[in-house]
């Protein structure tokens, strides 16, 4: 196991490795620079140019760059952000990775508890109206394009019933000598409709990959044999079923965790929630090369860690693969 | 004595866009406390889904239909739900399953399998419930009881895993255990030794015993008395002696001499013709007519009464010329 967990680590760290040159390479070989950006409003002397090519490192060669931004990297140095000079990228990243890991856990947790008790419902309830009603609505959801989803919710709940804040994470008006509670409040006004936008999107494929699980699992022998020797209802479907059909789940939370890290673009964009998602976005546009590079690689991180977590969790919750 | 179970016009339905399949169909039947019956019949003759309508455990679409009566002691099943329906599976039938492999759950180990079934009929504390658990795994001869109860199933041999499930199934203590061909998925090997084990149980315990098979060789010597099903129904009882030396009904007649003999002349095994009819559509009159080397002419049309052919033996034929029961 450890041993195994060792080799997955390091073919990890490959992969990361390999996925930072590429990413390095592909930005400065695409066209258009930081600089382009800046000279847009006004036209830049000759001289200011190279100066700020200077100050970003832009005018050593391309392998000189790499190692010098590796080697400051792995110092846990990312550089200044070239768009909001002089921050520095790591005080960006970190500012906006809370938001992002508080709105992808909300959501992620509601998939967890209401996507696979639906799920588990909908498999018990197999053809039932419930089931055929609840394939509907979750289908439906997951077909709506998230940013128009986003907009009717802002224009039903904001807009027209007023019940809920349209945008951002806090509210600007609130003293800010208010009480822990109050804040927190706030921030959870904020949080409802964004968070709903993405449950609604999501929902749907918890819902289905648990049906669908759930449904494999109940027809098997040892299902039978568990209501055979007197077990209860719940027993039966908890811990003899859905023990069996959580392996389809885990993998796809695998494949959602580093949205946690990385935000939802177009649902942060909508909601102007102060998010990875947005910030990323934003450097895109800019080509604000240390910004692109940090992101890159956090989402990086994150999609390979949680492959490396998926198949730990199966490793740990199924017997048989851990005697393999 | 009332016996302990009494099954009266059994019938298990499951819709089918054609129309209704019945795949049990009528059968009745009655077992003593402490009785060894033998169910036997081919695949696809309704002995399987018999022994789950027992335990009410016929799987969806299926259902019992209505005039079906299965009597436990006196207590009607068929009207029973919730907590009083739990408190018979595995609390007053016992049922050991075909298959150890696939009806043991992969992922919990088998101990906690065993522990569960004990204490899902008594309340006890959980010391209590796992020395009962250790107890149990040796009264069916696992060596290192207490170690290989934090085993899982794909640890085990399948000898070892049908030991696991017999032991479930003693777990709430039954008055009757229902064994649906314990030993069709196991090494030829094992076999005898789990007969052996259950015959040692049922003795030591003195539960009845309904041993679902298909192999006749299985039955003799274990078992008082053999019901034989054919297509949904059974066509033949007798004390199992009675079976093997004077069985009525040609299908029985029929097993028997399909039955490879270890002693006599080498012959070429008989067979019986054909296969055992789909339940959309059972034959009229005897539904082993089509494929009865002694058919006559009542056959076809008219459904065979059933009539005495021996003491306590009791076959559906019309070949046979004793008294109605």
């Amino acid at each position: 196991m450890t041993r195994w967990l060792l080799r997955r680590l390091l073919d990890t760290l490959a992969t990361f490795l390999l996925v930072a040159v590429l990413v390095f390479v592909l930005m400065r070989i695409a066209p258009g620079d930081p600089l382009d950006r800046l000279s847009d409003d006004r036209p830049m002397a000759p001289a200011e140019q190279a100066r700020l090519r200077a100050l970003f490192g832009l005018d050593q060669p391309l392998g000189t760059q790499f190692l010098q931004f590796a080697g400051a990297a792995v110092r846990g140095d990312f550089g200044a952000s070239i768009e909001y000079y002089p921050t520095r990228v790591t005080e960006l990243v970190a500012s906006r990775l809370g938001p992002s890991l508080l709105l992808g856990a909300t959501v992620l947790l509601i998939n967890l508890f209401a996507g696979v008790w639906l799920g588990v419902l909908q498999a018990r309830r197999r053809g039932s109206r419930l089931d055929r009603w609840l394939t509907r609505l979750s289908l439906a959801g997951y077909a709506a394009p998230s940013f128009w989803l986003g907009w009717m919710l802002v224009s039903i709940f904001a807009i027209e019933w007023r019940l809920l804040p349209a945008a951002q994470m806090t509210d600007p008006m609130l003293p800010p000598n208010a009480g822990c509670l109050a804040q927190a409040a706030d921030v959870g006004a904020h949080l409802i409709l964004p968070a709903l936008t993405l449950t609604i999107i999501s929902l749907a494929a918890t819902m289905r990959y648990q049906r669908s699980a759930m449904l494999e699992v109940l027809r098997l022998d040892f299902v039978l044999a568990a209501r055979a020797r007197g077990l209860s209802e719940r027993r039966v479907i908890w811990r003899h079923a859905w023990r069996n059909a959580l392996f389809p789940i885990l993998t796809l939370l695998g494949l959602w965790l580093p949205v946690l890290v990385t935000g939802a673009v177009f649902v942060e964009q909508v909601f102007n929630w102060p998010g990875l998602g947005s910030l990323t976005a934003g450097a895109v546009m800019t080509r604000d090369y240390p910004v692109l590079m940090a992101t890159a690689l956090l989402v990086a991180a994150a999609v390979l860690l949680s492959g490396v977590l998926t198949d730990l969790a199966h490793r740990l919750l199924d017997p048989r693969s851990r005697d393999q | 004595m009332t016996p302990l179970l009494t099954v009266d016009n059994l019938r298990v339905t499951f819709p089918r866009a054609t129309g209704p399949s019945t795949p049990v169909d009528g059968v009745s039947f009655s077992i003593d406390r402490g009785e060894r019956v033998a169910l036997v019949g081919e695949s696809g003759s309704g002995k399987s889904l018999t022994c789950l309508a027992l335990l009410r455990l016929i799987p969806h679409p299926g259902v019992i239909a209505a005039g079906s009566s299965i009597r436990l002691d006196g207590t009607d099943v068929m009207t029973l739900e919730g907590e009083a329906l739990r408190a018979i599976r595995g609390g007053r039938i016992g049922l050991v399953f075909q298959d150890p492999m696939t009806s043991l759950n992969p992922v919990l180990t088998v101990g906690y399998q065993v522990q569960e079934a004990v204490t899902a009929h008594r309340s006890m504390s959980r010391a209590e419930a796992r020395d009962r658990t250790v107890a149990l795994l040796e009264e069916v001869g696992i060596p290192d009881p207490a170690d290989r109860a934090g085993a899982y199933p794909h640890q085990l041999s399948g000898g070892l895993r049908q030991r696991i499930m017999i032991a479930i199934a003693l777990a709430g203590e039954p008055d009757l255990l229902v064994a649906d061909e314990p030993t069709t998925a196991l090494d030829v090997t094992i076999q005898a030794q789990i007969l052996e084990l259950l015959d040692r149980i049922r003795t030591r315990r003195n539960m009845a015993v309904l041993l679902i098979t298909h192999d006749l060789g299985v039955v003799a010597g274990r078992t008082d008395r053999v019901m034989v099903m054919y297509a949904g129904q059974l066509i033949e009882t007798a004390p199992t002696p009675r079976l093997f030396a004077a069985p009525a009904h040609p299908y029985t007649q029929a097993l028997l001499q399909s039955m490879p003999r270890l002693t006599g002349p080498l012959n070429r095994l008989a067979s019986i013709g054909g296969s055992v009819p789909e339940p959309t559509a059972w034959p009229s009159g005897c539904r082993f007519h089509p494929r009865c080397a002694r058919r006559i002419g009542p056959c076809a049309a008219e459904v065979p009464p059933w009539r005495e052919a021996g003491p306590a033996q009791e076959g559906r034929c019309w070949l046979i010329e004793g008294q109605a029961p």
